[in-house]
């Protein structure tokens, strides 16, 4: 079975080489290491495992270029997967995952940021969750997953059954180290609003890869708030495959110091009268760096479809870098389609504005760039838990400087 | 006494160090409307942004004081803080912010230990008088607000705000005449005894609804006359030229 790929471009008799790209040469989790992660598990976890790691083997570590992985080492002990789960108890964990669920993850199998992280989760996390809701469920508590070790690795499959809703909550509130890869199937005329906060920084290498394939009439709303790390590099890739599907992406981001943070957000539209709008917002201060990668791809047949990707960025400082990468790949004429990035420092007319009202220089930038963030911030507090969102605002607020 | 007093002001642009201010006087008494009149490019925008303390201009001489004190060597806020309010032309517009929470934030940098409800109640019922809906205290500050609205919220914060000095530029700029009686009114209701106005503007139109007690005409940097409310008067009736060529000779 063929993989998902990052990018799969194929054009009448064309078709894009890949290019080679460097690899890092650290020392490797053994066969030992495996065997002991799949001790205890289910026979489907297990064969879902072992498949991962063969392929795992027959990887190295990408290099990466515009946020070097070069401090990139694995942890030991291996990490485990601990968290919290609060919500409706639709949910088991991963290690117990049974046949039928195996076929499904392995048919939501895709590259992700590299396919070595997406592996490195797959193969050596001893835990993770499956949610299955039940159909036509309306669920009013939002489902809180909170990470609470320093360090995870873990592997997800969300299902989110016909006509089914669900508010979810991934919650990382610190740590050095993550790898986590989850894989999302929204069938017909289901919903789901996902919110993922990782508020790690500084000193950490954190790899979240995450496919999401939407049915007919499905719909996901999805904010993704990430500060920054040593390496960040949230990679989500959303694909209507259902009629009137569509995907409201809003990832928000803040690195500050020397932290970076390399995004990808990719927006694949198969299906007809789909909708895939991606919108990121962020600021970057200090010598951080920010790559966002934001992308839509329109395959033929996909007629009045509508993929819209943009991103504003404010940058506070002169040493902080922004790379903004947008992507626009239309394969059918009768489609709407647009991409757009936007990089700026404040205008001075608007601190000057907030100053003639009495605030301070620095109480005005703080106000403007909370400002920025706070229309997301509103919709997340109208959807999820308010105190989850109270945490996120503050995090933020204390970056402004 | 003299709450607003303007010495000799002379003013570059920092960037450019190009003289835009020639030497002002002013002199504005407690309680008292005063009133600036020019014609287009002669920098009475400027005066109300050197007057503020806009860094794009730098003072070369001269003296602003505020209730006998120089202001010169504070910052844009702390002259806020002193009680100077200037209403723009072109008001800012700040997303993520809304104007309800921005108003009480900005009363509270100023050292209001009002409480909440009773801030609340003071701004709904100003709103009312401004004549704004409500419904504008709940969105971004100035964001897709029309012209008039602009305008309105610009009052509404210098009636929240009370400040010592208000210097209004061009607030009557881009209003119909029920807008401009409107906005003329809420000045007039939220001014108290001992607060001093300034009102910049090209037209008289705004003085058949604030009287002002001075009117002064500002052209090329300077004051180059000034008189009772009948100077308006005269310059609505015959421009700005019989002035011009009083300076040329």
């Amino acid at each position: 079975m063929s993989i998902e790929r990052t990018l799969n471009l194929i054009h009448n008799e064309f078709k894009m080489l890949e290019p080679m790209s460097k690899v890092l040469d650290i020392e490797e989790y053994t066969e030992e290491d495996f065997l002991a992660s799949i001790d205890g598990g289910s026979k489907a976890f297990k064969v879902f495992k072992r498949r991962a790691y063969e392929e795992y083997k027959t990887l190295k570590f990408p290099a990466w270029k515009r946020v070097p992985l070069n401090k990139f080492s694995l942890k030991r002990p291996i990490p485990d997967a601990n968290f919290e789960l609060m919500g409706p108890k639709i949910y088991k964990r991963f290690f117990e995952m049974d046949e039928s669920e195996e076929i499904l993850a392995h048919s939501l199998d895709f590259q992700g940021s590299d396919r070595k992280f997406t592996l490195l989760a797959d193969s050596f996390s001893t835990d993770g969750i499956i949610v299955r809701t039940e159909k036509a469920a309306n669920y009013a508590e939002t489902l809180i997953c909170k990470f609470t070790s320093e360090s995870q690795l873990a592997s997800n499959l969300i299902i989110v059954e016909e006509n089914s809703k669900l508010n979810m909550v991934f919650y990382t509130p610190g740590g050095d180290f993550s790898a986590i890869t989850s894989r999302f199937l929204l069938k017909k005329g289901a919903e789901l609003n996902l919110l993922f906060v990782n508020l790690s920084s500084a000193q950490s290498h954190h790899f979240s890869n995450n496919y999401y394939v939407i049915g007919e009439k499905a719909k996901l709303r999805l904010y993704d708030v990430n500060l920054g790390g040593t390496v960040v590099a949230p990679y989500h890739l959303v694909k209507t495959v259902g009629q009137g599907a569509s995907a409201n992406v809003k990832p928000l981001f803040f690195p500050v110091g020397n932290e970076k943070i390399d995004m990808l957000y990719l927006g694949r539209i198969i299906a007809p009268e789909s909708s895939i709008e991606i919108e990121g917002i962020g600021t970057v201060t200090d010598s951080s760096k920010a790559v966002f990668r934001g992308s839509i791809e329109i395959n033929k047949n996909a007629k009045n479809s509508s993929g819209n990707e943009h991103s504003s960025t404010i940058i506070l400082s002169d040493k902080a870098i922004v790379q903004a990468i947008p992507g626009l790949f239309v394969d059918e004429n009768d489609v709407n389609a647009s991409h757009a990035a936007s990089i700026g420092s404040i205008e001075n007319d608007k601190i000057y504005y907030l100053m003639t009202r009495g605030l301070s220089e620095s109480e005005a930038l703080k106000l403007i760039v909370a400002g920025a963030f706070e229309p997301v911030f509103q919709e997340i507090k109208e959807i999820f838990d308010d105190e989850v969102i109270g945490g996120v605002r503050n995090v933020f607020s204390e970056r402004i400087r | 006494m003299a709450l607003l007093e303007i010495v000799d002001l002379h003013a570059v642009l920092a960037e450019e160090n190009i003289e835009i201010l020639k030497g002002v006087n002013l002199k504005i008494n407690e309680g008292q409307i005063h009133a600036i009149m020019g014609p287009n490019g002669s920098g009475k925008s400027t005066l109300a942004n050197v007057i503020m303390g806009n860094s794009k201009y730098r003072v070369t001489s001269g003296d602003i004081r505020l209730e006998g004190e120089s202001i010169l060597d504070l910052t844009v806020d702390q002259r806020a803080k002193k009680g100077i309010f200037l209403s723009f032309q072109h008001p800012q517009e700040i997303p993520g912010v809304r104007l309800r929470k921005f108003l009480i934030s900005v009363k509270q940098a100023l050292g209001s230990k009002e409480p909440l409800l009773k801030m609340n109640r003071k701004i709904e019922s100003l709103t009312d008088v401004v004549a704004l809906n409500q419904e504008f205290l709940e969105r971004y500050l100035n964001l897709g607000f029309s012209g008039g609205e602009k305008k309105k919220s610009e009052i509404l914060q210098f009636g929240f705000l009370k400040p010592k000095v208000a210097i209004f530029d061009e607030i009557d700029s881009g209003l119909d005449v029920d807008a401009l009686r409107k906005i003329a009114e809420a000045i007039n209701k939220f001014k108290d005894e001992g607060m001093s106005i300034l009102l910049i503007t090209h037209y008289q139109r705004l003085l058949d609804y604030i009287s002002p007690d001075r009117v002064h005409v500002y052209i090329n940097g300077q004051i180059a006359a000034t008189d009772g409310p009948e100077l308006a008067r005269k310059i609505e009736e015959n421009g700005y030229a019989f002035l011009l060529e009083g300076i040329e000779r």
